[in-house]
């Protein structure tokens, strides 16, 4: 304590003797309208595009409107106290946020002003909030995985480090749980995490840092939250100042995931910023930009190549459909974006399905060269299987009895399928663990497992693998690949275990 | 806004009428006494008013303004019969604006916490002369709250070497470096 008063008492000495320094001339203006969180100022002759600009008493605004006579301002903070006639100053800051390794662990809001109670944010550096994506020449192909821990995923849908891959699908049908499920698997990882909530209920922020924290994953999270009752600028800021915030680990060579929860809310809260700027409106009322919005956003997304550092930032935006539309304007923006999309289903969540992944409708356009040796392996069956038996599931609902038994044995090779990918929430598998269980299913060892008891058999055979045979996980962990070996060994454990199963 | 906007169309319309008659600066007296007369509220109010004729206003004009030249008072007559009376103030700072613009001048405001003696203006004056490279117009404002030092607004630009904005600027600096210090 005695040593931290020390370095204050001399940092105010230093302070004291440069006290007044240099004068500069600054470019002024006057409110002449505010309301609806935006405000038209007069003057500001030399104020640029997205300068922050000065309103007192700790008021930012961004100027985004440059007319010959008016700019006009989204005001970051609290509209209320911005008044008609108040003196504008502006800061020659184009807006930026603080940025670095101190943000690890904290909630911040889009400024980077912690909002967890842990005391000030030591960060040293700040990063511009809007900035050109990288360009194609220093960027590399995505080819090594994001390990997301959900089966259903890490199988059919796999994501690599530099990939866009959106989520998507009505309200409360798993998209944040999926999102949540990948960043808590990167504990004791090498990816860092940005889960950014843009215009979400501050109840459901918190819960999520709950999760988060007693998962122990906020060591290596930062979540940056504009809830919905922040106001539209702020909210408009939040995914580009995230993105900004993983671009100084990219920087230095570091792989970053960020989750944009959600897009949709972004695109009404632009659309309510520009409807009040009075820029023209076009289909639902989003302006002309709004494709723009989204695709600078997850540009940014990238994998950069050796000489640049090597760095990525894999991004998992989501969006909320309506009613399971995804053919509404927003969705269909951000679909033509990413590289693929898992979508959800509200029928498969009701029905027990979860994660409630419809295997038809979701791609990922990186593919198996994203996907370990291993995953490969054992997964090449899966999506084909479980696209057969959806097909043949609404037939066979009037009963098995007269099918023949090739269509019998598809049938249940499916429900199978289904049942293994079935998973619980805040209980990612590991690579090895996720292995084993698609190796049975796709070496025909649980075909003799009644369908009920398949989760059951999945955590008895885990533990017991897990107990007994801890050297073949080590040797899949370490090499990601299955040798002749080890699926020989993998068999043999298999065969061993299942007496013991009791069910 | 939009009568501000509007306000600044006339002034240029008046301006390059002035300008054809040679009489720039006389018109822009003129439309000081203009200005004046209706940035009293209860005068525009008047103008304003939906029960007076239109016959009656002008004739009040008339009478009010009785010295202006003719063309000044049919851009006011214009305007109260547009019913555009809020922008008439509008068109007399545009007006100065033009006017200093035109004759190479510029309008400077000094603030400061006690009353400057007239040497120190003429300091200020040759300054401001230097650093806008024109004929300086000063006009002071004295205002205790910002403790010392002075602040000059040249346009829409600002150079505030008062004591408030140092000290406000010392708390500033010292909460981001203990923060970043801790």
């Amino acid at each position: 304590m005695a040593t931290r008063g020390q370095d204050i008492v001399s940092l105010i000495k230093r302070q004291i003797e440069e006290f007044g320094g240099d004068l500069t001339l600054v470019d002024v203006g006057t409110v002449v309208q505010v309301g609806d969180g935006v405000a038209s100022i007069q003057g500001l002759q030399g104020v640029r595009s997205n300068e922050l600009l000065d309103f007192g008493d700790d008021v930012l605004g961004l100027a985004l409107n440059l007319e010959s006579d008016i700019v006009g301002a989204a005001i970051l903070g609290d509209p209320n106290s911005v008044k008609e006639g108040q003196r504008v100053q502006s800061t020659g800051r184009i807006i930026e946020v603080p940025v670095g390794d101190a943000l690890i662990g904290r909630v911040v809001d889009p400024l980077g002003r912690p909002l967890d109670g842990k005391g000030p944010v030591a960060t040293t550096g700040t990063r511009s909030v809007e900035k050109v994506a990288p360009n194609v020449v220093s960027r590399q192909s995505v080819d090594q995985p994001v390990q997301t821990g959900i089966k259903a995923v890490d199988s059919m849908i796999p994501i690599g480090r530099g990939q866009r891959e959106l989520i998507i699908g009505d309200r409360s049908t798993g998209k944040t749980a999926i999102a949540l499920d990948t960043i808590i698997n990167q504990k004791g990882g090498d990816l860092i995490c940005i889960y950014v909530a843009v215009g979400q209920k501050q109840g459901k922020v918190a819960q999520v840092v709950g999760s988060l924290d007693a998962a122990g994953a906020m060591e290596h999270t930062i979540v940056v939250t504009a809830g919905a009752s922040d106001s539209a600028p702020i909210q408009y800021i939040a995914p580009y100042a995230g993105c900004a915030m993983a671009e100084e680990f990219m920087a230095q060579g570091k792989d970053v995931l960020i989750v944009y929860d959600d897009l949709t809310k972004h695109a009404w809260a632009y659309r309510q910023m520009s409807l009040l700027l009075r820029r023209p409106a076009g289909r639902e009322a989003y302006p002309g930009d709004i494709f723009y919005l989204h695709s600078r956003l997850l540009e940014r997304s990238a994998r950069l190549d050796e000489a640049n550092g090597g760095g990525s930032i894999t991004a998992l935006p989501i969006i909320e459909t309506q009613a399971g539309d995804v053919s509404a304007y927003i969705p269909t923006n951000v679909i033509s974006i990413t590289d693929g999309q898992i979508y959800l289903e509200p029928e498969l969540f009701n029905s027990g399905i979860r994660p409630a992944v419809n295997v038809g409708l979701s791609v990922s356009r990186v593919g198996g060269a994203a996907q370990t040796r291993a995953i490969r392996k054992v997964a090449g069956q899966l999506r084909l299987a479980l696209a057969q038996y959806r097909e043949l599931a609404t037939f066979a609902q009037f009963g098995t009895a007269d099918l023949d038994a090739a269509t019998r044995a598809q049938l249940a090779r499916g429900q199978l399928a289904t049942e293994v990918l079935k998973q619980a929430q805040y209980v990612p598998l590991s690579l090895a663990d996720e292995v084993v269980v698609l190796f049975a299913v796709n070496e025909g060892l649980m075909e003799d497992v009644e369908i009920e008891k398949v989760g059951a058999f999945q955590d008895q055979l885990l533990r017991y693998i897990g107990g007994s045979h801890p050297d073949i996980l080590a040797t899949i962990t370490e090499s990601k690949d299955i040798s002749d070996e080890v699926s020989a060994n993998l068999t043999k454990a298999i065969n061993d275990f299942k007496p013991t199963f009791t069910g | 806004m939009a009568q501000q906007l509007s306000g600044k169309r006339y002034a240029q319309a008046i301006f390059d009428l002035a300008l054809e008659n040679n009489q720039v600066e006389q018109w822009g007296e003129d439309l000081a006494v203009v200005g004046e007369a209706f940035e009293d509220a209860d005068f525009a109010a008047l103008m304003k008013h939906a029960d007076m004729s239109s016959v009656a206003k002008l004739a009040a004009t008339a009478t009010v303004l009785a010295g202006v030249n003719a063309m000044v008072r049919n851009l006011v007559d214009l305007l109260v019969s547009k019913n555009s009376v809020d922008s008439i103030v509008g068109v007399y700072t545009g007006y100065i604006e033009l006017l200093d613009n035109h004759l190479g001048r510029q309008r400077v405001e000094v603030t400061t916490a006690v009353p400057l003696e007239n040497a120190e203006a003429d300091r200020i004056n040759s300054f401001v002369a230097g650093l806008v490279r024109r004929e300086v117009v000063l006009t002071t404002n004295v205002d205790e709250s910002i403790i010392g030092g002075l602040v000059i607004q040249i346009g829409d630009r600002l150079l505030d070497g008062s004591t408030k904005a140092r000290l406000d600027g010392l708390r500033n600096r010292l909460h981001t470096e203990i923060a970043a210090s801790a």
